[in-house]
């Protein structure tokens, strides 16, 4: 708890992930929730592009001479 | 997964951090014409915004030729038929290689660009969409246009109202007086109104929507779902009866374009083309007019000879004063045998071929 509070004093407030864990220097550690949230957000934005891409009918279907 | 504060802000950061690198990505694209150079978008047009991009940026330069028409320059009917690497067989495609050709082989044509082809041929076009179209090509070019009319843009269906127009952004470019008689009886509901709107303005001001709509001709093209029954086709075997009860079907669809009936020179697409043909007229720009290729005897009964005959002649009649000004008038209805047909108006890849081979010797002569 007291080396919790020692960092948050040492780190000034930023949206990016600490950029060293327990003393090790390293901006990517996959047990910090900033990057399973980043994951996440891709995932998310690939959804949101397919859902883009894939939605919805063409104008020209309106004008196909044959649709059943 | 507990959902921290710090969890929340790597999601937030990465989709939209994803997003604007997608904007500005396509923002710095776009313009350079790169997408148009790759895809083959062609066959339809999803907005107003994705139409002035198509004009502006598909094709490099000011020398080259704008090829208007329908269904005809594109690769619906020929994916309908299943015809595989349906769009590297329509006729826009031919012709962009054909004209490259014969303009190579001109004698008298001196040092200058590569002249090149932009086609804006769209499913279901209209004489009013052409006309709309027309307002929003700059001044400054194309250098030549090519115009393809079809018997079913003149039909009685499409002759007033609001069926009159098929691509409705293109309504504002329309003179005051025919937006008035495109206007529908009763007023769209506030809802529709609101999400054309809607999507109006997310095309316009949204690189990657506009897009992204745009792309969807590659895979869906010419609809959502015949996509699917292409995909169902490749684990079943085809339906043979549903062949026959589709020509059927195509048949009776296209019989009112072919009826007893005589454009009305005061009907929307003739008034409509003459305000494109004065237009053109007035700016001196080289113009082509061909009235494509019919398949008479794939309409059979469906088809009024008589009428049939009197509205050539009358269209014929229509260009004649035009000649003056640089427009040259061609009547192509009866030029190619049945055999090079899918049906009524659409080409077999060979008869594409064949007519755009015709069509780039025409062009290149023209001037």
């Amino acid at each position: 708890m007291k080396n919790k509070k020692s960092r948050e004093q040492l780190v000034p407030p930023t949206p990016f992930p600490p950029l060293s864990y327990g003393g090790e220097k390293r901006f990517f550690h996959r047990s910090d929730p900033f990057w399973k949230g980043f994951g996440l957000g891709v995932l998310l934005f690939a959804l949101f592009l397919a859902i883009l891409l894939f939605s919805g009918d063409l104008s020209a279907s309106k004008f196909i001479y044959v649709d059943f | 997964m507990t959902l921290s504060k710090s969890f929340l802000r790597g999601a937030c950061f990465s989709f939209f951090g994803l997003l604007l690198l997608a904007e500005i990505l396509l923002r710095l694209t776009v313009p350079t014409g790169f997408w148009y150079r790759h895809f083959d978008f062609s066959g339809d047009m999803t907005s107003l915004a994705e139409l002035r991009d198509r004009i502006h940026y598909a094709v490099p330069g000011d020398h080259h030729i704008l090829l208007l028409g329908d269904s005809v320059l594109g690769a619906s009917s020929l994916i309908e038929h299943r015809i595989p690497g349906a769009k590297q067989k329509t006729l826009s495609f031919f012709l962009q290689g054909d004209i490259r050709e014969e303009d190579k082989k001109d004698p008298y044509a001196g040092p200058r660009q590569t002249l090149s082809v932009l086609s804006l041929g769209s499913d279901g076009l209209l004489l009013t969409d052409i006309q709309g179209l027309n307002a929003e090509l700059p001044s400054s070019s194309p250098t030549k246009i090519l115009l393809l009319l079809n018997f079913r843009m003149f039909s009685k269906d499409f002759a007033d109202g609001p069926k009159a127009l098929s691509r409705h952004f293109l309504l504002t470019d329309l003179p005051e007086d025919i937006q008035k008689r495109l206007a529908p009886d009763k007023a769209p509901s506030a809802e529709t109104q609101l999400s054309d709107r809607v999507y109006a303005g997310m095309c316009d001001h949204w690189f990657l929507f506009r897009e992204t709509q745009m792309a969807k001709t590659l895979w869906y093209y010419p609809s959502q779902a015949d996509f699917f029954q292409r995909r169902l086709e490749q684990v079943l075997p085809p339906n043979e009866t549903l062949a026959e009860i589709t020509e059927a079907s195509l048949k009776q669809k296209v019989a009112p374009y072919y009826q007893a009936y005589l454009w009305d020179p005061r009907a929307l697409p003739l008034t409509c083309l003459k305000g494109i043909l004065n237009q053109w007229a007035g700016r001196h720009l080289q113009v082509m007019v061909v009235l494509t290729p019919q398949n008479q005897k794939y309409l059979g009964s469906y088809l009024d000879k008589p009428s049939f005959e009197k509205n050539r002649k009358a269209l014929a009649a229509f260009m004649k004063p035009y000649r003056k000004q640089g427009i040259t008038y061609q009547d192509w209805a009866d030029r190619y045998p049945s055999s090079a047909f899918l049906d009524h108006c659409h080409l077999t890849p060979e008869g594409n071929q064949l007519y755009a081979k015709d069509l780039a010797i025409a062009c290149i002569g023209w001037d």
